[in-house]
């Protein structure tokens, strides 16, 4: 037998994988052939040492790094809101439907205060002026808590309504649910100090935001189109924005607030 | 089936084996890792971080490196771990996983390969420490850990998992999604390649 033959199915010879001839044709042609048992002796050697390698044992300190990865990994509980507010987030807010250009406005507004100044200048009022509306130190805190929750929900509303949603393969609303995520935390605390002052009214409304953040920071990383546009029908059944623009309207004494909504 | 030649360690290693897949997690603890639970993650690293190392540690050759996979490995497990659906167990999960990013990141490191090649050639030359080597009982375990990291990446694992780690043809078909045919060849070309790279140290020997 050719002892090149032999040679090349050592590696199986030594498993016993051979067929029983061919096993026995190569044991025959090794009691023979000094050259393909030495070969056979070196093939024992490298997988006897192989089989003997000792174990190894990582450092202590691996651990530590892994932990460390893993915590530089994990996302914020929570994120102030000027970080939150993203470069696409603010795209989709430029993109509601203004009808008059900006500068426009601004002039109207310009000639509007011109006005008014104006009009008080050559009619002052005659009457007894309204005294100023008093606020308690407490209350002025928590109207202004309340008008920051709401006016960054209704920025966060307009966004999701105004997103375009054929272009949602490329978002993860990674900025939204952050922001969501906040402002949960917020609606926490408005909801226990307006059920202290007994505002039912008030109480109402930040729990209708609630609802709706809660499903912005529980939508899946990958798009999901059906739950934006639950979201999107949420706002719009709930009548969440005309809600919030009448409490944009009420004057800041009746922000208390039994007669905003 | 095992080696002829291996005598008693491969029935070491299968009993290794076997006591580590009967270490599989119960569920409570895979929920509290999909949960992100810290220390659920660490009992999960301390199950298997010998058995990552070690395959890890054979691949490299090298012990920074080899961390530095196995830290991998457990950030890849961890980041993964919510598409475990509890259809295999989970040990075979996190074995596949291993072998699987050992495999892609060696295949990836060209460059590395050529590295240990030139090492391997430079502490090949068997007449260097002739003397010493001479007076010294052989031993072929450190060149043969240097020939190994030198094989091609895919039968690396092969030749680790079977002639090491002592798994048989049929499970490493499993982990790697290969055939048992597959697995067998890459095998019996590993050692052939083995026994190529060891060439200058068994002719030294063989003359001594």
């Amino acid at each position: 037998m050719d002892c090149k033959l032999v040679q090349q199915d050592l590696s199986a010879f030594v498993d016993g994988t051979l067929g029983a001839r061919r096993q026995q044709a190569i044991e025959e042609h090794l009691n023979a052939c000094e050259n393909c048992t030495r070969e056979l002796q070196w093939l024992h050697l490298i997988l006897d040492s192989a089989a003997t390698l000792s174990p190894r044992s990582a450092t202590d300190s691996l651990w530590t790094k892994i932990a460390n990865e893993l915590e530089s990994q994990a996302p914020r509980p929570a994120v102030r809101w000027r970080h939150a507010l993203s470069a696409r987030f603010s795209e989709a807010i430029s993109r509601i439907t203004v009808p008059v250009p900006v500068s426009q406005l601004l002039g109207i507004a310009a000639v509007l205060l011109f006005g008014v100044i104006l009009g008080r200048y050559f009619f002052p009022p005659t009457g007894p002026e309204a005294p100023p509306f008093q606020k308690k130190p407490g209350q002025v805190q928590l109207t202004s808590r309340a008008d920051t929750y709401i006016e960054k929900s209704k920025t966060l509303f307009l966004g999701i309504m105004n997103a375009d949603l054929a272009d949602l393969t490329k978002s993860d609303w990674k900025f939204e649910k952050e922001m969501a995520g906040s402002l949960i935390y917020e609606a926490a605390h408005l909801k226990e100090e307006y059920s202290r002052k007994q505002d039912a009214r008030m109480k109402e409304l930040v729990e209708g935001l609630e609802m709706l953040l809660l499903q912005i920071a529980m939508l899946e990383n990958q798009n999901d189109l059906k739950e934006v546009e639950l979201i999107q029908s949420g706002i719009e059944r709930k009548n969440l924005l005309l809600r919030i623009n009448l409490y944009d309207l009420a004057p800041p004494q009746d922000k208390r607030l039994d007669r905003s909504l | 089936m095992p080696p002829a030649s291996s005598g008693n360690w491969s029935k070491a290693n299968k009993d290794k084996v076997s006591a580590s897949q009967a270490l599989d997690l119960d569920s409570d603890l895979i929920v509290a890792c999909k949960q992100g639970d810290r220390q659920a993650q660490y009992e999960l690293y301390k199950r298997y971080k010998d058995w990552v190392f070690n395959i890890a540690y054979r691949m490299a050759n090298h012990r920074e490196e080899a961390e530095d996979l196995t830290q991998k490995v457990f950030l890849q497990i961890y980041r993964n771990i919510d598409s475990f659906r509890g259809e295999s167990a989970f040990s075979s999960w996190i074995y596949r996983m291993t072998v699987n990013l050992s495999i892609n990141h060696f295949r990836k490191d060209k460059k590395r390969r050529q590295h240990i090649s030139n090492e391997l050639s430079s502490s090949n030359n068997p007449r260097a420490g002739l003397l010493k080597r001479h007076e010294e009982k052989f031993n072929l375990r450190p060149h043969l850990e240097a020939a190994i990291s030198r094989l091609p990446a895919g039968y690396r694992m092969v030749f680790i998992l079977y002639d090491i780690q002592g798994y048989a043809h049929n499970e490493i078909a499993t982990m790697l999604d290969i055939s048992e045919g597959t697995s067998k060849s890459q095998l019996h070309k590993a050692r052939k390649e083995l026994r190529h790279l060891l060439e200058p140290f068994i002719r030294l020997h063989s003359t001594l």
